[in-house]
């Protein structure tokens, strides 16, 4: 599944981040409680054209901060660098394709959708990507 | 029980990254009223087809005439890509799109040819040939073909219609002089 290996590889991507090392990643996929801090990578893709070698997808990149011990501007700062990783669209492109697991043809940035809740702060960053198998 | 005369898919194009195919084939119908006012004769001309293709992907369709790429379009006749779009989007695939003319009565106009001698400018030269490759009969050097070519001229004169067709026949008949300029 395409949109697995997006997630896994993308998330890899971002725990390089040294801001982001330390957070907890989860994808999609993953079925477990997020333990916060925590940086979730989870899409959804259709096909282009009604094939099987391109695809359209939405990626939510979700990061999510405990409100009682984190500031607004940490949460911040955590969300900046996911931003700011993303943005070298070519070395970005670059790295995941060098994986061989699967093809990215290019991305955008769609917007943001900060959230604050009772017990957290979670901002959502979406963007799209056309991919492919490797 | 599946239906049988269904298709689901792009079967009519062999991209592999075809959004759609359509065409829309029509004729014109001459209508002749008899004296009740009933329509007596009628005859059907001008038959073709028009479409378009959608798809993403590397695409070799220029305008003009060529292939449709569309299965079934166009056997016979000729056909015209009429217009190729290209597209980018910033948070997308690229994508094209062409529409196309077939005309399956039609054939292609290769070469416009003025037949016999000429005179221009009270100089007889040989043939004028528009379409293929034509003799600068001036520079005496061959010039690429042309959709619009003018040639000052400073008289004209023409005969009508059946005069060419006269001289063509004098012509095929191994007569020398034809159509003066």
């Amino acid at each position: 599944m395409l949109d697995h290996v997006l997630d896994e590889l993308l998330l890899a991507h971002l725990k390089t981040v040294p801001a982001l090392a330390a957070i907890n990643g989860y994808t999609g996929q993953d079925g477990a409680d997020h333990k916060l801090p925590a940086l979730t990578v989870s899409s959804t893709s259709e096909p282009l054209a009604g094939s099987d070698t391109a695809f359209r997808g939405e990626v939510g990149i979700i990061v999510e901060s405990e409100a009682h011990d984190t500031t607004v501007a940490a949460h911040g700062e955590r969300v900046e660098a996911v931003r700011s990783a993303l943005v070298n669209r070519a070395a970005v492109i670059a790295a995941i394709n060098a994986t061989g697991r699967l093809h990215i043809y290019g991305y955008a940035p769609l917007g943001t959708e900060p959230t604050a809740g009772e017990a957290r702060f979670a901002t959502k960053l979406c963007y799209r990507f056309g991919f492919g198998p490797g | 029980m599946p239906a049988n005369d269904v298709k689901f898919g792009i079967s009519r194009h062999t991209g592999t990254l075809i959004d759609s195919v359509e065409t829309d084939d029509s004729v014109q119908v001459k209508e002749l009223p008899g004296s009740n006012g009933e329509i007596a004769r009628v005859k059907p001309y001008r038959k073709m087809t028009e479409g378009s293709v959608k798809g993403h992907g590397a695409l070799a369709v220029v305008p003009g005439v060529g292939a449709s790429g569309v299965s079934g379009v166009a056997e016979t006749g000729v056909t015209v890509i009429t217009n190729v779009k290209h597209s980018e989007n910033n948070e997308d695939f690229d994508g094209w799109e062409y529409n196309l003319t077939a005309i399956e009565a039609a054939q292609i106009v290769s070469t416009l040819r003025f037949a016999g001698k000429g005179v221009l400018c009270g100089q007889p030269f040989p043939e004028i040939v528009i379409g293929s490759l034509m003799p600068d009969l001036f520079k005496r050097r061959a010039v690429w073909p042309a959709r619009k070519i003018a040639i000052e001229i400073d008289r004209v004169r023409l005969g009508l219609l059946r005069d060419f067709t006269g001289q063509k026949q004098r012509r095929d008949k191994g007569a020398g002089e034809d159509v003066p300029l």
